[in-house]
């Protein structure tokens, strides 16, 4: 690949950004700014690790087999989450991640919330949806062996990664919308949200039973193909 | 004069960015009404205005202003108790304050993601991310694909199964359910000619390059400087703390004299800036089209009379 200025960019941003700004950011936040700047931390932070996920990302090679996959993986996933009430993107973003590994399975979550909050609406919650749906894919990954191995784990999983995104994302809900992080506000929110958490939970639990086995299947083959 | 909502998408990032986070992070109770006001006035002036949106935005404000004051109990001046335990003034006034800056956020949301369409966000990142750029394009473009592909194998399906018996709600979710399996493997088997056509064309090879149709003028210069310089008074104010604002246990404003008054008219030149420029661009774009058909007015009210009779 030939160094762009961009390609030096990214370079510098992939040892910039963990070893000096978000330790910088998070020092700075603990020792200069009152606790209510903690959202204001929260966000660069998050928005730095993205943006090191994108450097790393365009560093490295990668197949174009996982890039068209993730781009197909991330179309789903988004039109999935234009059905009411039962959503199963959060299902194809861990299925994603258990067979095409967890770099694509981060990339597919991360483009999810970015591309469906341009239709549900964007906000400063973006980066927060992004990581959070991220990590989904790439915890997805990481676990894959046994995931793959029995379907009662990859259910307990999917009730698991439910609940997890919507209790990270109701820290958010309680830093944006009072500014400060008590145990009561963050209580409150958690139970004020409690619908949605069910949902998510039975949603991505039933999704992943009834779609590991066929698109399981389909994958395995894409990667098959791919590699040859 | 270039519509708010067609300058350059830096100008748009950079505006919305600046002018949300001030709301966010510096919550002064005038610094809110005047980010509420600016972004409800822009988001009426455009002409997309939904009753149910409003709606929902005045009752989750309502509800984020009653439920600080049951939660919280901090606060000097008691009105009421309930259970034994204080409903004070501050705990309300600090739920309102809370729900000014949800809403505001909310609705000067609303208008970027209709202002920041997909290919003004592949402006901003395509020339530092190339490669994600083509996977976000590629995964935008299967949207509306893969639903077409959907309702075509649903349609052929539902032919196929025949109008002898009415389907049960299982069959139903069966059949849906393998439509959508069917839609995935269309899907995933055009990804393999996607990632074929994609090596074809260089994948790896070199850097890619990026193009936009969005060209950075004088006139979008103008606008980035007008708001970098309104959003950093406000930030200059608020960083030596001049706009703290606190609730609990008396409400207390710190902001005394000239400069914390300048910073919130510059607060209100920033968030008031959209809905002005769009008032502005109607105002010339009629008198321009009036300069130019000057009978434009005339020759349709003559037509309609003619069309009545």
């Amino acid at each position: 690949m030939i160094p762009s200025g961009y390609g030096r960019l990214r370079a510098f941003l992939r040892f910039a950004i963990p070893l000096a700004f978000i330790p910088a950011m998070t020092l700075a936040g603990a020792l200069f700014l009152d606790k209510k700047r903690y959202l204001l931390v929260s966000l660069g932070i998050a928005v730095s690790a993205l943006l090191l996920f994108d450097a790393a990302y365009e560093s490295r090679r990668s197949s174009s087999g996982s890039a068209a996959a993730a781009a197909v993986m991330t179309a789903l996933a988004v039109t999935g989450r234009l059905i009411p009430v039962i959503k199963p993107s959060a299902a194809i973003i861990i299925l994603t991640g258990i067979w095409l590994g967890p770099e694509t399975g981060f990339l597919t979550g991360a483009l999810t919330a970015l591309l469906s909050n341009m239709i549900f609406g964007q906000g400063p919650w973006t980066p927060f949806q992004m990581l959070a749906w991220g990590l989904t894919g790439l915890i997805a990954g990481y676990l894959s062996r046994p995931l793959k191995k029995s379907r009662i784990a990859l259910t307990a999983f999917g009730l698991a990664a439910g609940a997890a995104y919507s209790l990270l994302m109701d820290v958010y809900t309680v830093l944006s919308s009072y500014g400060e992080f008590t145990p009561a506000l963050y209580y409150a929110s958690v139970l004020n949200a409690l619908p949605f958490t069910l949902s998510y939970m039975i949603s991505d639990a039933l999704f992943l039973f009834v779609l590991s086995e066929p698109l399981g299947k389909k994958l395995e083959r894409l990667k098959k193909r791919l590699i040859e | 004069m270039i519509r708010f909502s067609d300058k350059h998408p830096a100008v748009t990032a950079l505006y919305f960015i600046s002018v949300t986070g001030i709301a966010m992070f510096v919550p002064h109770p005038v610094i809110l009404l005047l980010s509420l006001a600016g972004a409800l006035s822009y988001y009426l002036i455009r002409g997309e205005a939904s009753a149910r949106f409003l709606c929902f935005t005045a009752g989750l404000a309502l509800l984020m202003t009653l439920i600080n004051p049951l939660l919280s109990h901090r606060g000097e001046t008691v009105l009421f108790f309930i259970n034994l335990r204080p409903f004070t003034l501050e705990a309300l006034l600090y739920g309102a304050n809370a729900a000014l800056l949800a809403a505001g956020v909310i609705v000067r949301m609303n208008s970027f993601s209709k202002i920041m369409t997909t290919e003004k966000v592949l402006c901003l990142i395509g020339r530092f991310s190339p490669r994600l750029s083509a996977v976000i394009s590629a995964a935008v473009r299967s949207v509306p694909l893969f639903s077409s592909y959907y309702r075509h194998v649903s349609s052929f399906r539902a032919l196929c199964r025949g109008y002898d018996s009415e389907p049960t709600p299982y069959d139903r979710a069966k059949e849906s359910m393998e439509a959508f399996s069917a839609t995935v493997g269309i899907a995933l088997e055009g990804s393999i000619d996607a990632a074929d056509s994609m090596d074809a064309r260089g994948w790896q090879n070199g850097h890619r390059t990026a193009s936009s149709r969005f060209v950075f003028g004088q006139n979008d210069a103008a606008a980035m400087i007008y708001i970098a310089l309104s959003a950093s008074v406000c930030i200059a104010a608020a960083a030596s703390g001049l706009l703290d604002f606190d609730f609990y246990p008396v409400i207390a404003d710190y902001g005394r004299g000239l400069f914390p008054l300048t910073s919130l008219v510059s607060y209100a030149f920033l968030s008031f800036y959209p809905a002005v420029s769009e008032c502005v661009w109607h105002i010339m774009w009629k008198k321009r089209k009036t300069e130019k058909y000057p009978d434009a007015e005339a020759l349709r009210e003559y037509n309609r009379r003619e069309a009545e009779k």
